[in-house]
């Protein structure tokens, strides 16, 4: 199998590019699993806001300020951060605090006398109108409301009592319970990251891959060397056709071994097989789109370009960097029109599958079978492209 | 002679549709991706009122207290709150639970408690809620238990003043827009892409790289003339290429540079000029083929973009916080942190530090690129 042969030795010769690829997305889910280093949750638990508190109220009788520093310290995310406005203003820009509180000097003193006209006030900086500084406003004025009750009901009491009281108080919790949970979510949520990269890393590698071996055959000179050899067309283009599939069952295989490597137990279960089967698919597609575009492209000039703006431009609106739910509307509109969209979306559906019944299922097949569609109409282009530069050179 | 030889060049260099791809459509792509991916983020944080079913069971009927705090906290007549209540009975709000109508479920009996699907901030809010609800009727009780001349009705007053005892200190969305980030640090790679031209004028200059460069070694103009139009050249298509890509992203995608457009300009001018030594750098120095090169560039590019916070804003700080010494010797990072400085208070002293280093590491690269290049000369090719 002549043919065959050279396919994958200009496999091999591009390999280096082919790997970069391979480690771009494996270095991605690894970062990934190191930011979301979250142990399987199997109750609820609190989100914790990241704080910076900075409390000038030290001086003696100053009790009711160091409570409100211990009420955060077990409700939110204490950050150590230097007083330096310039420090604080980039720790929230970039998001290592999202709230910062300054409790003034004599806070304790004002709140302790009650006086209205002397009203207490604290300082803080976070986000206008969002939803972590609206839950934070609330937990440190329902301390200092619980103060004030304690205050009005025990007018004998010091403050290191009411402290105290208020303390144990704010102590008391709800009970939650969690409907309908599955044990696995944590290390499930960093395999739906490993596959949707993937979905950038494996349409790279096809496109790559693929679309050289086709221009290289279909390069004119060894277009015409070929013509005139003893082996037939026919026998030509299986060659070809079985080196595509080869190479795409090949990465697509390298691709799995990874996620069974980096994730697992997790891998060997039913869902992991859905995550496997759903890569299959994308892969199919990822095959014919490249070789539409292997026949579509003359040279390898355009390649580069080409496999970039294709694959970055549709893994970004198809939510594979930033997920589905943070992306606009209309965007995800436009992303539909895309095979990457709807290999992202069987992914977070495969994620937080609960059981396998054919409802939930359903979504996920709707999603495989969009993707089969898509393969077919590329591969039909193909074959119209394939038919007209025929008869073009005939 | 000059301005023959420096027509010519910029019409080589135009025509060069692969490298004008690369240094000019390939960031005015990811402009537009960031843009697209990106713009919702800062709405994320945004609060809209948590929605909620509670469960109309006998013990809710009667719990008055729970009822009116429920009340207090909702939506009335379109004025904001902070839940949207739906009372409905068990199965249906645990239809809603499950279809994530509602983020979690009240339930007055056996004791007051909540469902809810996951955890998260909603969830926290409404449990915190449910917290400050029994623990007002617990305060209530030590009081009572404690000193008895009071009575509850002398404590609902301060039990309803729902004082709010935190003062804002203004900061404005722009300030806290840390998307900018990603098209700061987009800035700085195509500014350092500029270094494509600075090899191609290398390849092009040195005789024993191509047939160009042979060819110009034995025409009658002074190598360091030559070298000078080229890189006159370079600058001139990648400062028009950057202001293109910085206009795209100020008027087109309406991510703000600051109001300076004077200190705008200059700091483009000298990352362009940083680039462009940095590409002609090492073209000189590394000595292998064509591939290598291009790879060396694309690969230290990336790198440093990344560090500058391209693909995660986040890292910039913690290179910044962890490492400083790398934050001042990656020049990504210092073109981004230029824009960066721009953006918080105009022409500040970070902003000329940057620039100044920037200038530096631009200059450096330059020497080494001539001291590599100036005066060579081969017996036969």
């Amino acid at each position: 199998m002549p043919v065959f042969k050279a396919y994958l030795q200009i496999i091999r010769k591009n390999a280096p590019l082919l790997l970069m690829y391979l480690g771009i997305v494996i270095g991605l889910a690894v970062m990934m699993t190191i930011f979301n280093a979250q142990s399987p949750q199997t109750g609820f638990t609190g989100s914790q806001v990241r704080t910076a508190i900075f409390n000038d109220d030290t001086q003696a009788g100053s009790a009711l300020a160091a409570g409100l520093e211990d009420y955060l310290a077990q409700t939110a995310e204490i950050v150590d951060l230097a007083d330096d406005p310039q420090m604080i203003r980039d720790a929230l820009f970039f998001g290592e605090v999202s709230y910062v509180l300054r409790v003034p000097g004599g806070f304790s003193q004002v709140l302790h006398l009650g006086d209205p006209a002397a009203e207490a006030r604290l300082e803080r900086m976070a986000a206008p109108d969002s939803t972590t500084a609206l839950y934070m406003d609330m937990l440190v004025n329902q301390y200092l409301s619980t103060v004030r009750l304690y205050q009005a009901g025990l007018p004998e009491a010091t403050d290191e009592e009411i402290t105290r009281l208020t303390l144990t108080n704010l102590a008391i919790s709800t009970p939650v319970e969690l409907a309908g949970q599955t044990s696995f979510r944590g290390s499930y949520e960093n395999i739906v990251y490993y596959f949707n990269y993937l979905a950038y890393a494996l349409l790279s590698i096809l496109i790559l891959g693929v679309s050289t071996c086709m221009i290289t055959f279909n390069g004119l000179d060894l277009k015409r060397r070929n013509l005139c050899s003893p082996v037939s067309l026919r026998s030509q283009n299986l060659q070809i056709l079985a080196g595509n599939l080869t190479f795409s069952f090949g990465s697509w295989l390298v691709m799995i071994l990874v996620s069974l490597i980096l994730y697992r137990g997790a891998m060997l279960s039913g869902t992991g097989f859905w995550f496997a089967l759903n890569a299959f698919v994308f892969m199919l597609v990822g095959l014919c789109l490249s070789f539409l575009i292997g026949y579509a492209l003359k040279s390898r000039n355009a390649q580069a370009a080409v496999a970039n703006v294709l694959t970055l431009g549709t893994s970004f609106i198809s939510g594979v960097f930033v997920p589905q739910e943070f992306i606009g509307r209309s965007v995800l509109q436009i992303a539909r029109f895309t095979p990457t969209y709807w290999f992202v979306r069987a992914n977070v559906a495969i994620g937080s599958l609960d059981t396998f019944d054919w409802t939930s299922l359903g979504d996920i097949w709707l999603a495989l079978l969009i993707q089969l569609a898509f393969a077919a109409a590329f591969l039909a282009a193909a074959t119209v492209l394939v038919y007209r530069k025929r008869q073009a050179a005939a | 002679m000059i301005f023959h030889l420096l027509q010519y060049r910029l019409k080589c260099f135009l025509k060069d549709r692969q490298m004008i791809f690369w240094t000019l459509i390939f960031p005015l792509l990811l402009a537009t991706l960031f843009n697209l991916a990106f713009a919702n983020l800062t709405e994320i944080d945004t609060f809209i009122e948590i929605p909620v079913a509670v469960v109309e069971h006998e013990a809710y009927r009667q719990n008055e207290a729970l009822q009116m705090a429920l009340a207090a906290a909702s939506i009335q007549n379109g004025e904001g709150g902070l839940f949207r209540v739906t009372p409905t009975d068990e199965e249906t709000a645990r239809q809603l639970l499950a279809e994530n109508q509602v983020d979690g479920i009240i339930f007055a009996e056996p004791d007051l408690h909540l469902v809810v699907k996951q955890s998260g901030l909603n969830q926290t809010i409404l449990k915190s809620f449910l917290d400050d609800f029994s623990q007002t009727s617990q305060a209530l009780s030590d009081i009572i238990a404690v000193n008895a001349t009071i009575s509850i009705e002398s404590l609902l007053p301060v039990v309803q003043d729902r004082r709010d005892h935190i003062s804002t200190v203004p900061i404005s969305k722009d300030q806290l827009n840390s998307t900018v980030i990603y098209f700061y640090s987009l800035i700085a790679m195509t500014a350092l892409y500029g270094g494509f031209w600075g090899m191609r004028i290398v390849n092009e200059n040195q005789a024993n790289l191509s047939t160009q460069g042979a060819r110009a070694s034995v025409a009658p103009v002074h190598k360091l003339l030559r070298l000078m139009v080229d890189i006159s050249a370079a600058l001139v298509i990648q400062y028009g290429i950057i202001l293109v890509v910085i206009a795209y992203i100020q008027l087109v995608l309406g991510y703000r540079f600051g109001s300076q457009l004077g200190w705008i300009l200059l700091a483009a001018l000298i990352a362009c000029f940083m680039g462009i030594a940095y590409g002609s750098c090492i073209g000189a120095i590394v000595r292998t083929g064509e591939g290598i090169k291009t790879g060396i560039l694309i690969l230290s590019t990336m790198i440093m973009s990344f560090l500058s916070g391209m693909m995660y804003h986040g890292i910039k700080y913690i290179v910044t916080t962890a490492v400083p010494v790398l934050a001042f010797l990656n020049p990504a990072n210092l073109i981004t942190d230029a824009f960066l400085a721009l953006y918080y208070d105009g022409a500040s002293p970070r902003y000329f530090t940057n620039l100044a280093i920037l200038l530096a590491f631009g200059l450096t690269f330059s020497l080494l690129a001539f001291a590599v290049l100036r005066r060579q000369r081969y017996a036969s090719l």
